[in-house]
């Protein structure tokens, strides 16, 4: 068990394949973080952040261009994937095509010369604790979706490794099984008690499942902390609209606004998440208000989902309740305290929203 | 309406069967028939008895057992060799990065495009200088490894998901190990493709072991049967035929068990 | 303290050097096999050929004397390698026209997956696996002038017996009707296996747009397989000009030369009567001609290869 720490670390493809993946930045850059031992940390962002790139060079499978891995009291920059005792899941499972079931999952205990006998025991309790006992003659062509990712879970776990890594394992599968293999991933990791690292583009695997989020774009790190923390207390723009759906509604200021708490100067911009919002016919000048019109209703069972348009642009409104109404003009009015205030950089204006007074969201 | 057009389709397709059929079927018929028969004119069209004496008149005008020998033994070291040295160079172009490797790819698509009745002759020089003639080497050695053969499994390689190549590392296996345990066995069909494709040209290869040997008992079997057409006094058509079918019934019998295969793997080498 | 902490690493730095140079070598001792194969046997032999081409050695002297570019005019000199020329040139125009003209209508034709269509696949393919010594003696025996088979049939139509490969008019063609007879069959199947890719969703909606048989073949099935013809076109010259076989056996490149090709003329001069420095220029000649196909062939197969990634 031993935490994993990158520091410093940037990548740099060389010329021929950057010029296909990015033509002109660094794939990483200087990026530091520490993955505590036992946690469950999901590297979140969107498509090209660098997250997978990140994940492979903890593996070992992407050499480092500038910076340390540490695994535990090591610098592991030069050990050979195999000598890191870690496990990795893909997303396309990468089962290998020709072997069992059964030899699929002993395969990398055969390599390090673990005692027949062993690996036989080793392999009959994982394929238990995976269901997959029946299949163990089978070759992974004839197994279904969720059948293989569980070869590939299997595999992982055999290895009783000091770090499991997870590269959008779940996003071959249908809806369902998805989230039925979240609950799975989540109490694996409860029973393993071992270092989860999972790379992901979608926000609401991370939320549910992560209790770090290390939140990267254009390989940066913009935030890190527990979701909790990401949701309620995003760093910057960025995170805002991208953790939650929809995403938050920032309102571009033009002019001086002047607010209870504040005033809010041309450049900066208002935030506010569309489940804090209200509609109303009339406004209240107890709440932050905007005269506005609504453009689209979609009814979502639940939930009520209305697109508004007002002098800031369109924004999401997300009700439990749905508001009916003959009027032209409704108001959306938001608590003061869902407020989130930006600069001209897009960095979040700390202090002025009562967020701040919330608990903190520590880490476990 | 429709009948008659399926009438006329098959007719039309027993002609072009025929038109297939037709030399192997004759060259069956003449392997039969009597030197009298054979001269015949109009020809006899069915052999009156069907004995083996043609075949054993045709096996033993030559050393045809030393024919046969040298064409299995040298079509098998053939075979032998590409497989070893096939693989890890088409594992190495396909998955490895080294400086020259370029280079070392152009040579590889040179070589199979360089005809050999191209370079017969400075080869021919090459084996004469080392004394080589009339020995298994000439035969051997300039088809120890297989361009073609490296071209087609590269093909292959570079379809292997990189990520189970990942899985393996992870997984501690040495780069050996996953040519063997991974690379070779999803490659798998096309090392037979491969190596059917090299087994039929050498054995059926008639101009290199004609260049490269003098000696009677150095030659191929194909060289052999060639050899029975130019008797002084007249072609005996007859026992010519029976040598044909000597050679030819094996690649057939071959050709009809493995033919999908061998239809493949002559088709892909088109295709890709 | 310092001292003991630094020992560890200062060991065990060369030996991470050291194996990651014996990795760096891992790539080159897997393709040297092969790369010795091809250097020796079809890049040396090549680069000495270029060399013989320019000189006139007699196979026994040591030194090689310089001839400059003399093989090379006297090879434009010489009637027999002129004629080779022109025949190779004939041979390869018109059998490879005879292969895409068959096997394509051929192929369209066979093109189905029923019991009797795939059996006359097989066999039509056949010819394709036989040795090329026994094509050349069975047809030799079937034009045979006095009672082969090919003078019986045309004597049914009332004909004189025509000889096949006795008259200089007649043996190049005769010796084309052989080669098409052996390769047609692999073409077609070729064709077949191009047929079979073409998505079936075309010919739906061609067929609920009412289009004729004809107009589905001309605007849909060509166009789909014309890289596949590209292809058998340019494979087929290729295979055209390395032609050996059927002439060394049924004809002997004669007679009077007249189906004396290229690598047949390369034959005779170097191998038969060892004039080894106007053969190695005819091969040069050869290889340059072989060259311009192979970079028309790459520029062919380079478009495939950048569709497949």
């Amino acid at each position: 068990m031993a935490d994993v720490k990158l520091v410093n670390i940037s990548k740099d493809y060389d010329q021929k394949v950057r010029k296909k993946k990015q033509p002109t930045k660094k794939a990483v850059e200087d990026i530091n973080f520490v993955i505590p031992s036992g946690s469950f940390t999901v590297i979140v962002g969107p498509s090209g952040c660098g997250k997978s790139t990140t994940l492979r060079m903890i593996a070992g499978l992407e050499a480092v261009t500038e910076g340390e891995v540490w695994i535990g009291d090591r610098i592991v920059n030069d050990v050979k994937p195999g000598d890191r005792n870690i496990a990795m899941v893909f997303q396309n499972y990468a089962l290998y095509p020709t072997m069992t079931v059964y030899k699929n999952i002993s395969f990398g205990l055969e390599n390090i010369g673990v005692p027949k006998k062993e690996i036989d025991a080793r392999v009959q309790q994982v394929a238990t604790l995976v269901n997959l006992s029946a299949y163990l003659d089978r070759k992974p062509h004839q197994l279904s979706g969720g059948q293989r990712q569980r070869v590939a879970l299997a595999r992982a776990i055999v290895k009783r490794p000091d770090l499991y890594i997870f590269d959008e394992p779940l996003s071959n599968l249908d809806a369902k099984l998805r989230a039925e293999m979240r609950n799975e991933l989540i109490n694996m990791h409860k029973e393993l008690q071992t270092t989860f690292i999972y790379v992901t583009h979608d926000q609401v695997e991370a939320m549910s499942m992560a209790d770090q989020i290390i939140l990267l774009n254009e390989g940066n790190v913009m935030q890190i902390g527990s979701p909790m923390e990401l949701y309620h207390r995003p760093q910057n723009i960025f995170v805002a609209t991208f953790m939650g759906t929809p995403a938050m509604n920032i309102l571009p200021v033009t002019e001086v606004i002047s607010l209870v708490h504040q005033t809010v100067k041309p450049g900066e911009s208002i935030g506010y998440r569309p489940e804090k919002a209200r509609l109303s016919e009339q406004p209240n000048d107890d709440f932050f208000w905007v005269k506005s019109e609504i453009v689209t209703t979609e009814l979502l069972g639940s939930e009520t989902l209305y697109r508004v348009k007002n002098k800031f642009g369109e924004q999401h409104v997300k009700l439990t309740e749905p508001f009916i109404s003959t009027a032209r003009d409704v108001y959306v009015f938001v608590k003061h305290e869902d407020l989130y205030f930006f600069d001209e950089n897009g960095e979040r204006l700390e202090g002025v929203n009562t967020h701040e007074h919330h608990q903190q969201y520590a880490l476990r | 309406m429709k009948k008659s057009l399926k009438g006329v389709e098959y007719s039309l397709l027993a002609i072009v069967m025929l038109l297939i059929a037709f030399p192997f079927l004759w060259m069956l018929s003449a392997s039969f028939q009597t030197y009298i028969e054979i001269i015949a004119t109009p020809p006899t069209w069915f052999p009156s008895s069907f004995d083996l004496s043609n075949f054993m008149a045709a096996w033993q005008s030559g050393p045809f057992l030393t024919y046969t020998m040298n064409s299995v033994v040298t079509t098998f070291v053939v075979l032998v060799l590409q497989f070893i040295t096939m693989i890890p160079a088409a594992y190495a172009f396909a998955r490895l990065e080294f400086k020259g490797k370029n280079i070392c790819w152009s040579i590889t698509i040179i070589c199979l495009m360089i005809p050999m009745q191209l370079i017969f002759l400075p080869n021919y020089l090459l084996f004469s200088q080392w004394g080589m003639i009339d020995t298994y080497w000439p035969l051997i050695l300039p088809f120890a490894t297989s361009a073609f053969g490296i071209f087609m499994l590269r093909q292959s390689f570079k379809q292997i998901p990189e990520e189970i190549i990942e899985s393996a590392r992870l997984d501690n296996a040495s780069e050996w190990k996953i040519i063997r345990t991974i690379f070779i066995p999803v490659a798998k069909p096309t090392i037979i493709t491969v190596l059917l494709f090299t087994f039929i040209s050498r054995w059926n290869d008639y101009f290199w072991p004609l260049v490269m040997t003098t000696a009677e008992d150095a030659r191929t079997l194909p060289m052999g049967v060639a050899l029975l057409r130019t008797t002084d006094a007249g072609v005996p058509w007859n026992e010519v035929m029976a040598a044909n079918v000597i050679l030819v019934i094996p690649i057939l019998i071959v050709y009809f068990i493995a033919q999908d295969k061998i239809i493949k793997a002559f088709t892909y080498t088109g295709i890709k | 303290m310092s001292t003991i902490n630094n020992m560890p690493s200062a060991n065990v730095a060369p030996r991470v050097r050291q194996r990651k140079w014996q990795q760096a070598l891992v790539p080159y001792a897997l393709i040297f096999p092969a790369m010795l194969v091809f250097g020796l046997f079809f890049i040396a032999p090549l680069v000495f050929m270029g060399i013989l081409s320019f000189s006139k050695w007699n196979l026994i002297s040591d030194d090689i004397p310089w001839v400059g570019f003399a093989n090379y005019q006297a090879l434009l000199q010489d009637a027999v390698f002129l004629e080779a020329l022109t025949n190779t040139l004939m041979y390869t125009a018109i059998y490879v026209i005879a292969i895409v003209g068959i096997s394509i209508p051929l192929g369209v034709w066979l093109n189905k997956n029923t019991l009797i269509h795939r059996i006359a696949q097989a066999a039509i393919f056949s010819p394709h696996v036989i040795s090329l010594v026994s094509v050349a003696m069975i047809w030799m025996f079937i034009m045979d002038p006095t009672n082969g088979v090919l003078n019986v049939v045309v004597s049914w139509f009332g004909a004189e017996g025509i000889g096949w490969l006795t008259n200089p008019q007649i043996a190049l063609y005769s010796l084309i009707i052989v080669t098409v007879w052996k390769g047609v069959g692999y073409y077609t199947i070729i064709v077949i296996a191009a047929l079979a890719a073409v998505p079936k969703t075309l010919y739906e909606a061609a067929a609920l747009d009412r289009a004729s048989a004809w107009r589905t073949f001309t605007r849909i099935t060509v166009p789909a397989i014309t890289p596949t013809i590209y292809f058998v076109i340019i494979i087929n010259i290729i295979n055209a000009i390395q032609t050996f076989e059927t002439i060394n056996i049924m004809t002997q490149g004669g007679p009077i030369n007249s189906t004396t090709t290229l690598v047949y003329y390369i034959y005779e001069e170097g191998f038969l009567n060892f004039d080894i420095g106007p053969a190695s220029a005819a091969g040069m000649i050869l290889l340059g001609i072989l060259m311009i196909l192979t970079y028309f062939y790459f520029r062919l197969l380079g478009r495939k290869v950048q569709y497949e990634q």
